[in-house]
């Protein structure tokens, strides 16, 4: 009762998404991990066991955690690759969006430098409202650059979709992996030989705690867009 | 720049599936952390800290572990029936209701057979009997939905009786089993734990079974439809 679609083209790229699916699942799932259970957990462990399950238990989830990342970028990259060259604007789109979404990754881990650094930044909700208009401003202009060049709605909807899941990446393996690296080292320190914590863990703490906060949010909106792509066309009439 | 689509069933049915995907990488993705982190976590800890961090995380998880689950299989069932009643055979999705929690119910009989160590205590023959039995399942499921039904529900019938499986081994193994397990430590019965690593494992195998169908109903078409 099969009758398997023979070409490599159809094949390949659902293995990509397949891959892409299993990957994502694996990242963002350690994700959730972290900010549903993990973080409530830590603020009742007692300090007397906290060093020895960290240096057990995380090691283990940012492993799942920033592989399953970049796996997933790289097939989404792939295949959004094979999208924008079947279209009439060709590559294009990909320039504007590697460009447009590292200046928002830029732009959104400054922001989290100001806000642990004190001022009215250091409000969690006056941060949030401006990740957001970094994020709208960012994905307005690329979209729009995109529909002109005559983009379909589906690689409209990647390209927002994919542009989240970019500064999420970035926010994994530039912010968080090198914050807890250092954070785990300190830990390692203080179990072997007891030496005190450094003075700029709580800094790294709060900063690693901000970028994986904000991808939690962002994911919510990612998976909107990545979902619309081939199953709710919001981009449609109007692509040129 | 939007266009936005009209009618509230093209909007319902968005909405349905962004909260399967949300739900669905939740579920999923602490399936693999309850198997591949926290078992593993258990195994290498001391009995103390092992036992410590287990009374304060596992509750927790155990929630976001089975309400995702539930909240996943729940708007993937409603999802189905509405791609099974487009195509004129609603009456179908009890029939894969029915069919697909029997499955789940041996599976459940196997798991317990194993963990007590009245047969299939090896794991690997364990394994082998549950794939030689979620592959009948799959192949008589898939004999009968091919019958007037399109490839897209064929490939949800799978991926989705899978998942009700996983769904059971949640509510009814690995849940319970752990609480019990947590309110009997440090010396909890041997079985028990069994039991909980048992259904933690398969569901980690199912997963990417899952997958491949779910997305392959909108991707991939390789089931052919017959005759009714």
């Amino acid at each position: 009762m099969l009758s398997w679609p023979q070409d490599f083209t159809t094949n390949f790229q659902f293995l990509l998404r397949w891959f892409h699916f299993l990957a994502g699942i694996s990242w963002i799932g350690m994700l959730y991990f972290f900010n549903l259970v993990n973080v409530k957990f830590q603020k009742e462990l007692d300090a007397a066991v906290k060093g020895k399950v960290n240096l057990n238990l995380m090691p283990k989830a940012l492993w799942l955690f920033r592989w399953g990342a970049v796996w997933t970028w790289l097939t989404g990259f792939t295949y959004y690759v094979l999208i924008v060259g079947s279209e009439p604007t060709g590559h294009m789109p990909l320039l504007t969006f590697l460009i447009g979404w590292s200046i928002a990754f830029v732009a959104i881990a400054g922001l989290f430098r100001v806000s642990v650094g004190g001022g009215p930044l250091k409000d969690g909700r006056l941060l949030a409202l401006a990740i957001i208009v970094v994020v709208v401003f960012i994905g307005y202009a690329t979209a729009l650059m995109a529909r002109n060049a005559g983009a379909s709605s589906r690689s409209i909807s990647i390209m927002i979709g994919g542009g989240l899941g970019t500064i999420m990446f970035f926010n994994v393996w530039m912010v968080i992996w090198p914050l807890q690296k250092k954070i785990l080292a300190a830990t390692k320190a203080t179990v072997e030989t007891g030496a005190a914590a450094p003075g700029d863990q709580p800094a790294w703490a709060r900063r690693a705690f901000l970028a994986s906060r904000t991808n939690t949010w962002l994911s919510v909106p990612m998976l909107f867009f990545m979902g619309a792509a081939s199953h709710f066309p919001i981009f449609g009439v109007l692509a040129k | 720049m939007l266009t936005w689509p009209h009618g509230w069933q093209v909007n319902v049915l968005f909405a349905l599936r962004w909260t399967h995907l949300l739900s669905g990488t939740l579920w999923l993705g602490l399936v693999l952390f309850f198997d591949r982190v926290w078992r593993r976590f258990l195994e290498e800890a001391d009995r103390d800290t092992a036992s410590r961090a287990r009374r304060l995380l596992e509750p927790r998880l155990l929630v976001w572990y089975e309400g995702a689950g539930f909240l996943t299989v729940g708007t993937g069932f409603i999802d189905y029936a509405l791609v099974l009643s487009a195509e004129g055979l609603a009456s179908r999705a009890l029939v894969w209701l029915a069919v697909w929690s029997l499955a789940a119910g041996a599976v459940h009989a196997l798991l317990w057979l194993s963990a007590r160590g009245r047969a299939l205590g090896d794991g690997r023959l364990l394994g082998a009997a549950l794939a030689a039995w979620l592959a009948a399942v799959g192949a008589s499921g898939d004999w009968y939905m091919s019958r007037g039904g399109s490839h897209k529900a064929v490939a949800l019938s799978l991926g989705g009786g899978f998942a009700l499986v996983m769904l059971a081994n949640v509510w009814l193994i690995l849940g319970p089993m752990s609480r019990r397990v947590l309110a009997a430590l440090p010396a909890p019965e041997p079985q028990w734990e069994r039991a909980v690593s048992l259904a933690s494992r398969l569901n980690l195998w199912l997963s990417p079974a899952v997958l491949f169908f779910m997305g392959s109903a909108s991707h991939l078409p390789f089931f052919r439809t017959l005759e009714r």
